[in-house]
């Protein structure tokens, strides 16, 4: 946490908003901070027109500042059963898919809180269970953190209704942070995403996975006890770890996909990778990204 | 334990045990497919869809496992059960019985002792070895046994096996012990085929239990020849030894003297012969000699005797009384026993007559030889008597030992021919010569060119010879021979002044006749002593005299030792000394006039045996010489009635005491000695590699303490080999397939997990593949 404290956070693309802070806004309103002359065109502010430009060279030009907003962040953690699975780490205090998604849910909404960014949670499983609207207020971070902990992992994963309801809980655009192993239909996953990012939102996936579902050593003849209902399956792993993996990665390979074409950040999580290295890194990656874009 | 597997196994008990544990992988299988772990698995999708797709696969990846494992349990009971493959074998599907010949070296070498066994010991248990063997196999195998030294007697033919007659076998083969002598292999090995040919249809086998010593199993020998012939008539032969490795032995390989002239209370030289037959040297090697019985004080010691040497010792023996008596020589005791002792039995007469006949009775050369034959009555034991040359035509001479013919004229015709005969016979013949000697007659009735007459050199004219007094050597250079042994030293005094004045000279063209040898020659080369064979007899010639103007040599002290010497040489042979072997047969044969057919056998170790000699007709009579004929010479035997008796039971070494009833009541007792033949004496065995390179490749040879002869044939032990071999593919090829159907982590995973490849050998492997290693 205090390694993450230390960070600028700052969103890969200007969004909209009302509160000054240090995320870029994608208008050019009033502000203290110049930035740029352009030549008027017809349906520009005639506000916003540089006379002291037009004295000196008898011609039409706009003033563009560069305007601070708040960053309205909606985090979505997956609190279904699946979530649950933690395998038996190498690490001591290893933790489940669903502690290390609240880890990380916990890490942003402080850093956003912090500068003053406004931070709301979805917990879902089949249907969504606890909704913190998004707001700056001081005690956001003590309503989002007792939505997290006091949850614990149960039911079905259904995404398409929680994206559906996330879309409607964050009218203004925004940043959707989803923090799921996206165990559930793929197609409502695809829908879900459209239309967050139809409502104009940025949305974010982190696809957590644990370490045992990404290599899947296990060995020894075992009984593998479907989640969410599914099958139970008593096999011997090594036998069925080549299919396995493939599988696995088609599905991976599948979110990906999905996730680039839907313009969505996509990120896939091991839960033994350290949150604070995790979160720099990412961070990090997309303050590089909106630079060279801005 | 059903017939038919018996016929298919060499270890059939080991077969249902070993089908029992082939159900052991697949039953480690179902359990293990039973205990598992539980594990909350949130991708189960993947792992269903895993499944659904190798579905297939993973099942005939998992038979094919589980059939390699089942097949490696296969292979170890195959290895251990040993399946019979050689079409030979198959005796159930081709009605065909096996029959074991087992021939037994049952020589003197096979009581060969080491570590409380010997090597017939050993014999024994491969005999047993085989019958058990066949008894596992009831109703197909035969068994004939048949003892090197018994050709004519098997001890069984051809006797179908079974628990009934093991126990019958095993009771037989204690009542049998190895001979003492030595026995025909070959015949043996040609006796073994022609059991074989009483049994037609079967198939063959010969089995040769033996210590396979390198004295009779040459390559070019005729063991090794008759092994050939069996093999070319397709009879299987397996050759198993008796013995793990040559042990070292001290032969004694004779024990002689000059019995001929043996005597009471005359010192007589007895020579031992002994030969190490080990590879290291032999030191302080103590021989005892016992006289009668009765071990004397002292005892003949040989410091050392090399590796493979032999050595001569001789010792001096005094008997007190004449008649029947005995030496026996011991050695300490080593790996056998047989040729540790040595017997001599022999008989010392009265005395041994010696005739001496003089041509000229006014002459003292005959005194002179009188003298020196018998100073005193019973000193030297001859007894000589001087008669003229009538006496030679009007007595018989057998009796007489030898005949010295001192300075005689000229011979009547039948007197030569007489002399001839006593000569043929055996008898010894001396000449001197003097003034009487004709010359003319001798080179025409005694003289034969092919040195078959009385007289070795045609005689010339008689020389002196001159005394030199500038020489100072001995008129008289002696020879090597027995007669002069005395004289052999540097120092002789005494000879250097014996004067030979007149002697004769051969004539001039003369050159020694084959078997005509020159002994002694005067300082001049001229001969002076000449000694050559007529028939079995020796004739011992001296070209000066006994005396007179001839010679000084009767003044000479030497001149005693020489005629005693020389009449212990060319005495005529009384008894027969002959080195009897055991298991030679003993002929008795006595006067029907004189003793009666009665007689008691005392054998060595005390057993009396007593006989009842049968009549026998005389012209149906044995040949004259017989052992236990001294008594009576071949002319009387020839004409009267004869108890005639022969004696087999000489299987052991030492004495044979005969004692026999004469008709007037008295007692008398003969005795034989019997000695272990010195060809059983030497113990370096063959090697594996001589034999297969002399009896050919086709012979099994299996070394000692092997007893596992159950798989015969060549056929029989590539099937071995195979099998090893298929177990050895099948063990790698399931760590191979494992190994493919693993997991395998990189940088060695978690480790000790079952079913992961990694150190601890094929066996350990499979046994983790066994016990944890299986797939769902």
């Amino acid at each position: 946490m205090a390694r993450i404290s230390r960070l600028e956070v700052e969103a890969r693309g200007i969004v909209e908003g009302f509160l000054s802070g240090l995320h870029r806004s994608p208008f050019f309103g009033q502000s203290v901070e110049f930035v740029q002359h352009r030549e008027y065109v017809p349906g520009d502010d005639p506000r916003r027109i540089d006379w002291k430009q037009w004295s000196k060279t008898d011609r039409f030009y706009i003033k563009q500042y560069e305007e601070d907003t708040n960053l309205r962040c909606l985090v979505l953690v997956d609190g279904s059963e699946s979530m649950q699975y933690g395998s038996v780490s190498p690490k001591p205090g290893g933790k489940s898919k669903f502690e290390y998604a609240c880890s990380i849910a916990a890490c942003l909404a402080y850093l956003l809180l912090r500068q003053q960014d406004s931070v709301g949670l979805i917990r879902f499983d089949q249907s969504i269970r606890t909704v913190v609207p998004p707001r700056a207020a001081r005690h956001q971070l003590h309503d989002i953190l007792g939505a997290l902990y006091t949850a614990t992992a149960e039911g079905k994963t259904s995404l398409q209704e929680v994206l559906k309801r996330a879309a409607d809980v964050q009218t203004q655009k925004g940043l959707v942070v989803l923090l799921s192993d996206l165990f559930a239909d793929r197609a409502s996953l695809d829908q879900g995403l459209k239309l967050l990012r139809y409502a104009g939102h940025e949305v974010l996936v982190f696809h957590i996975l644990d370490d045992e579902e990404l290599d899947f050593q296990s060995q020894g003849m075992t009984k593998f006890e479907g989640m969410e209902g599914l099958d139970d399956l008593i096999c011997d792993p090594r036998a069925l770890r080549e299919g396995y993996l493939a599988a696995m990665q088609e599905f991976l390979d599948e979110v990906r996909r999905n996730c680039a074409r839907q313009m969505v950040d996509y990120q896939v999580i091991r839960t033994s990778s350290n949150l604070d290295a995790v979160l720099a890194k990412y961070l990090a990656n997309r303050l590089g990204l909106a630079k060279k874009r801005a | 334990m059903p017939g038919w597997l018996a016929s298919l196994f060499v270890n059939p008990a080991v077969v249902a045990p070993g089908l029992a544990l082939i159900a052991a992988p697949i039953l480690i299988h179902l359990i293990h497919r039973l205990r598992y772990r539980r594990v909350r698995w949130a991708a189960i999708e993947f792992l269903l869809k895993s499944q659904q797709r190798n579905r297939r696969r993973l099942l005939l990846e998992q038979l094919l496992l589980l059939l390699l494992r089942v097949l490696i349990v296969v292979g170890l009971v195959a290895l251990v059960a040993r399946p019979l493959l050689d079409p030979d074998q198959f005796a159930l599907f081709q009605g065909r019985k096996t029959h074991h010949v087992v021939v037994v070296d049952d020589s003197g070498s096979m009581r060969d002792r080491w570590g409380g066994t010997t090597a017939f010991e050993e014999a024994r248990q491969s005999i047993l070895a085989i019958a058990d063997l066949g008894v596992r196999r009831p109703g197909t195998q035969l068994l004939s046994v048949l003892l090197a030294s018994r050709l004519d007697q098997p001890v069984y033919t051809a006797r179908p096996l079974d628990q009934t007659f093991l126990g019958e076998l095993e009771g037989r083969l204690k009542s049998i012990e190895a001979t003492h002598r030595t026995v025909p292999l070959d015949q043996a090995l040609v006796a073994a085929r022609r059991l074989h040919e009483a049994t037609p249809g079967s198939t063959q086998l010969v089995h040769v239990v033996s210590d396979f010593r390198t004295e009779d199993w040459q390559a070019s020998g005729p063991v090794a020849a008759a092994i050939k012939e069996l093999t070319a008539a397709k009879i299987e032969v397996n050759c198993l030894r008796a013995v793990p490795e040559e042990h070292p032995n001290l032969a004694l390989t004779n024990l002689a003297g000059s019995l001929d002239v043996a005597a009471a209370n005359v010192p007589l030289r007895l020579t031992v012969g002994i030969r190490n037959h080990g590879k290291q040297v032999a030191r302080g090697v103590r021989l005892n000699v016992l006289v009668d019985g009765q071990k004397l004080p002292t005892a003949v010691v040989i410091e050392a005797l090399e590796a493979g040497q032999a050595t001569q010792r001789e010792f001096d023996v005094v008997f007190p009384t004449t008649g029947s008596h005995a030496v026996e020589v011991q050695l300490p005791p080593d790996s056998l026993d047989s040729d540790n002792q040595r017997f001599l039995a022999f008989t010392i007469p009265d005395n041994h007559p010696v005739l001496l006949i003089q041509g000229d009775a006014t002459s003292s050369d005959v005194t002179a030889l009188q003298d020196a034959l018998a100073p005193a009555p019973g000193l030297t034991g001859f007894a000589p008597s001087v008669e003229n040359v009538e006496f030679l035509r009007r007595q018989p001479l057998d009796r007489f030992q030898s005949l010295f013919l001192v300075n005689v004229p000229e011979l009547p015709a039948d007197v030569v021919r007489l002399l001839e005969q006593y000569v043929e016979n055996g008898g010894g013949l001396v000449w001197f010569l003097g003034d009487q000697t004709r010359p003319a007659f001798v080179n025409k009735s005694l003289y034969r060119a092919d040195a078959t007459g009385l007289f070795p050199l045609p005689l010339g004219a008689t020389a002196e010879l001159i005394r030199d007094e500038t020489n100072p050597a001995a008129d008289i250079v002696f020879g090597a021979h027995p007669a002069f042994r005395i004289f052999q030293g540097e120092e002789n005094p005494f000879v250097e002044t014996v004067a030979i004045r007149k002697y004769f000279t051969p004539l001039e063209d003369w050159e020694p006749a084959s078997g005509v040898q020159v002994v002694a020659r005067l300082r001049n080369k001229s001969p002076l002593f000449l000694e050559h064979r007529v028939g079995q007899g020796v004739v011992f010639t001296c070209l000066s005299g006994s005396g007179g103007d001839w010679t000084n040599w009767p003044q000479n002290p030497s001149f005693v030792p020489l005629v005693l010497e020389l009449a212990r040489h060319i005495a005529r042979p009384r008894q027969r000394f002959d080195q009897k072997i055991v298991g030679e047969e003993l002929p008795v044969v006595l006067d029907a006039a004189t003793y009666s057919p009665h007689l008691e056998l005392t054998i060595p170790g005390g057993a009396i045996e007593r006989i009842t000699a049968t009549v026998e007709q005389a012209d149906g009579g044995p040949a004259t010489g017989e052992a236990t004929t001294g008594d009576a010479p071949a002319g009387e035997a020839a004409t009267s009635a004869r108890y005639r008796e022969v004696i087999r039971s000489t299987e052991t070494p030492g004495l044979y005491r005969i004692a026999l009833k004469r008709l007037d009541g008295s007692d008398e007792f003969r005795q034989f000695s019997f000695n272990a033949p010195t060809a059983e004496s030497d113990l370096a065995l063959a090697t594996t590699e001589s034999l297969r390179q002399g009896l050919g490749g086709n012979v099994q040879i299996r070394e000692h303490g092997n007893l596992d002869l159950t798989v015969s044939g060549e056929t029989g032990r590539e099937i071995h080999d195979f099998v090893l071999w298929a177990l050895v593919l099948l063990l790698v090829g399931e760590q191979l397939f494992a190994w493919r159907l693993g997991y395998h982590p990189p940088g060695g995973g978690t480790g000790g997990t079952a079913g992961q490849t990694g150190p601890g050998g094929v066996a350990g492997g499979l046994l983790n593949r066994v016990g944890l290693g299986g797939r769902s």
